[in-house]
């Protein structure tokens, strides 16, 4: 009886571990995130400039990605951040948000891992390679004309 | 010039803040309401608005996510099997939409609005379903699980079954969410507890879980192919998540249930509009 509850205990400690990494990974994710929309919105707002070429309102609101509205490639967008440009920052919080999930998988993983729930280690693994794919997706929706 | 963007800024901040109480409040994520509010409100085009929510979806499920790992009551092992057909899904949905005419999407997102509104208005779910076997699948991957329910007061212990149809399900709810850029948590709610019969509790909060992975699986295409323009994404993000918080904390101090009616009402008339502008007439 008493062996069975520091049993108990021991796993019930554990798990508090697992769960307290992924809360902390989950807030500060968000955070992070979007406190670089915020200051990239700022910086937007009191400078008046995006960075890129604007237009007005209509073309502004209607702008799909490019090198004249705004960047969408990861290099494009850390050139864009180096020189401070305001809607280059936002993208690199939207990114930083935008992947919180990829890197949650890949924590619940190793958490699995932690666990020796192999089963459960290889079905996250697997959620994190669909994950993956899903960005090959675009380069197939390029190759076809259709992004 | 920079006044009128501004402005137009601050706007688009004060609807998704909006969209984020209204979503809240009415048991839905904030995104069902933003891609309406964009695109009939605001005059963005139907993509970029899809890939504004889509953002802004993963926000506030990250956000909220936070809170529900803690609870113990969400079941990852569930939640981690099932995001395997909704991330599939996903990708499918996006890969859709990037070959829909708008006006059809207009016409989906109406029908799907005005689906939502259903679990608003009738009580789903059993507190605590009785199944009597667990689902050979469900056995074999230890899917059943236990959770203490504070208000029964007692350890729950639940089986599950269905785990096939269930996943079908997901499938379809995946693929909602990523060809709309919507959470479609009502969906996977429904999937769990028609299907695999999961007490309403362990649904939801495993539903939670899951939308934040399932829309990233179509965020990511929609970034890499230039629909999240940063002029609208940002207040939208920003918005959404003040209003989600918003919306909980006014929740948890009201009675709920004939709130959630008025904004059932006002999901309802979005849904139309969408359909009406769909079929061309508005």
């Amino acid at each position: 009886m008493i062996d069975n509850n520091s049993k108990d205990q021991k796993l019930l400690t554990e798990e508090g571990i697992s769960s307290k990494i992924l809360t902390i990974y989950l807030i500060w994710s968000v955070i992070i995130s979007l406190g670089i929309i915020t200051f990239g919105t700022i910086l937007f707002i009191i400078t008046g400039k995006s960075g890129y070429n604007m237009g007005n309102l209509n073309s502004l609101i209607t702008a799909k990605g490019s090198l004249s509205t705004y960047p969408f490639y990861i290099q494009s967008i850390w050139n864009g951040v180096l020189t401070l440009k305001p809607f280059a920052i936002i993208q690199l919080g939207v990114l930083i948000l935008l992947l919180t999930p990829f890197g949650r998988m890949l924590l619940q993983f190793f958490i699995f891992i932690y666990e020796k729930d192999t089963i459960f280690a290889i079905i996250a693994l697997v959620v994190f390679v669909i994950l993956m794919f899903s960005l090959y997706m675009v380069n197939v929706l390029e190759m076809l004309h259709i992004a | 010039m920079i006044y009128l963007i501004v402005e137009y800024l601050i706007e688009i901040l004060i609807a998704s803040i909006l969209a984020g109480i209204i979503g809240a409040l009415g048991g839905l994520g904030g995104g069902v309401l933003i891609v309406p509010f964009l695109t009939l409100y605001f005059h963005v085009p139907i993509s970029l608005a899809i890939g504004a929510s889509i953002v802004s979806v993963i926000a506030t499920s990250s956000g909220s996510a936070a809170a529900y790992v803690r609870d113990k009551i969400s079941n990852i092992r569930i939640g981690t099997f099932l995001v395997l057909f909704t991330t599939t899904g996903a990708i499918l949905g996006a890969f859709i939409e990037h070959v829909t005419p708008v006006k059809v999407l207009f016409f989906i997102f109406g029908v799907v609005l005005i689906i939502s509104v259903i679990p608003m208005l009738k009580k789903i779910g059993e507190e605590v379903p009785n199944v009597e076997k667990n689902d050979p699948l469900a056995e074999k991957l230890g899917l059943y699980g236990e959770y203490y329910d504070s208000v029964l007061k007692r350890e729950v212990k639940y089986k599950v079954t269905g785990v096939k149809p269930g996943a079908a399900m997901m499938f379809m709810a995946g693929t909602i969410s990523g060809l709309l850029g919507i959470g479609s948590g009502a969906f996977k709610v429904l999937a769990m507890d028609f299907a695999m019969r999961l007490p309403i509790k362990v649904s939801t909060t495993t539903s939670n879980f899951m939308i934040g992975v399932t829309a990233a699986a179509s965020a990511g295409i929609y970034f890499f192919t230039g629909d999240v323009n940063p002029f609208i994404a940002a207040p939208v993000a920003m918005g959404v998540l003040i209003g989600a918080i918003i919306g909980t904390k006014i929740l948890v101090r009201i009675r709920s249930s004939s709130v959630r009616k008025i904004f059932a009402v006002i999901i309802l008339i979005v849904g139309l509009e969408m359909i009406l502008r769909g079929a061309g007439v508005i």
